[in-house]
């Protein structure tokens, strides 16, 4: 899954959100990796909706102009537990390795 | 048009189909808007350009392999036509600093080619559907008959061209204005008529060929048959010759298709929203 489709559905995953408050969140929730443009963002949009992963919750009017609020959907949520998961063990795998354990723990088992 | 100043987008915005862009143009305007500041920004026009791009293809392909057919092939014609003009204007260019002189009917054939190629974007972009059809329709036809008259080769790209005319036609606001088995039928047609009038029978042959590739592709995977088709539209050489370079291009097109393509979830089809 692309990162920014998976910061798409934390922000959803957190409340309903319209698009650009979904990018904003997207970009806050990344430290500012994900910057999706507004093609890119409504690409991922129109595709997670295709997918059932997200949905459409309203339509408001702004200013006379239609704004769409989108919320995750139980399989959106699913998609997200099992990515967080996938990404978990993959970070679980490589700290011993790499000594970048959580909590400080340092490389174990060095050659002395 | 944008609510809150900013920059409207507007002409990038014509990549996106019209009735999506009806439907969803000002909220993706206001939201391009938010996330540059209210500026004007290079990046979230290129992100609007290919967004644009994508949904065509996207909604044109619709689930269904012989729209993603059209769709891949209709936008390579389209490249094709702007390939062969730019070839042809440069080989032509370099005809006329070398000796002075310039092969008229070639001449000719650039400059309908450069036409056709030019209308085609203007209109597309535009999507004014019913018009393209007729001014390409006629620019097509004319350029037939001068072909024929001239004993020359009807080139398969103007035979092919008319497949062209109806993806612009269809995806061009999204109605069909002629149907598949009518520009199938007009297709058959003038691949007969090439075949009567022409001596070198390879492109003939082979561009059937390369398309019936295209469509086995298509069946693996849409965006394989489309990165292909794409590739194959972007080689001016493909158009009017026969060789192991045309086919081992395809062949890479679709390896190169295939790993750009293969982590994209095979999408359903979505009306706009």
């Amino acid at each position: 899954m692309h990162e920014s489709t998976y910061f798409i559905l934390l922000a959803l995953h957190e409340k309903e959100r319209h698009g650009y408050g979904i990018a904003q969140r997207a970009g806050e929730l990344s430290n500012g990796r994900v910057k999706m443009t507004a093609g890119t963002l409504y690409g991922a949009l129109d595709r997670l909706v295709n997918q059932e992963r997200i949905e459409v919750a309203s339509e408001e009017r702004v200013d006379g102009r239609l704004r769409r609020n989108y919320r995750i959907t139980p399989k959106g949520r699913t998609t997200a537990a099992t990515e967080s998961q996938r990404m978990q063990s993959i970070v679980e795998v490589s700290a011993p390795i790499i000594g970048l354990g959580p909590a400080g723990a340092g490389p174990t088992g060095a050659p002395a | 048009m944008s609510s809150n100043g900013g920059s409207n987008y507007r002409w990038v915005m014509r990549a996106y189909p019209a009735d999506y862009r009806q439907a969803v143009g000002d909220e993706l305007v206001d939201t391009a808007n938010a996330l540059s500041g209210n500026r004007w920004s290079l990046r979230q026009s290129a992100g609007l350009l290919t967004g644009g791009l994508r949904t065509r293809e996207r909604l044109a392909s619709n689930g269904d392999w012989r729209m993603a057919a059209a769709s891949g092939f209709g936008i390579a014609l389209l490249l094709g036509h702007l390939s062969v003009a730019l070839a042809a204007a440069l080989f032509l260019g370099g005809l006329r600093a070398s000796d002075g002189v310039l092969v008229s009917d070639q001449q000719a054939l650039v400059a309908a080619f450069a036409a056709t190629s030019a209308l085609s974007v203007l209109l597309l972009v535009r999507s004014t559907a019913r018009g393209t059809l007729a001014t390409l329709a006629a620019l097509q036809v004319g350029l037939l008959v001068v072909t024929w008259i001239g004993g020359s080769v009807v080139g398969v790209t103007q035979v092919l061209s008319f497949a062209t005319l109806w993806f612009i036609a269809k995806y061009g606001d999204g109605r069909a204005v002629l149907s598949a088995p009518l520009v199938a039928g007009l297709t058959a047609l003038l691949v007969g008529v090439a075949f009567a009038a022409s001596e070198p029978f390879a492109p003939i042959v082979l561009k059937p060929a390369l398309i019936l590739l295209g469509l086995g592709l298509i069946r693996l995977r849409p965006s394989v048959a489309f990165a292909a088709a794409l590739t194959v539209a972007f080689n001016p050489f493909i158009v009017g010759s026969f060789s192991a370079e045309n086919g081992g291009l395809l062949l890479i097109a679709g390896v190169v298709g295939y790993f750009a393509y293969r982590n994209v979830d095979r999408e359903q089809p979505t009306a706009p929203l």
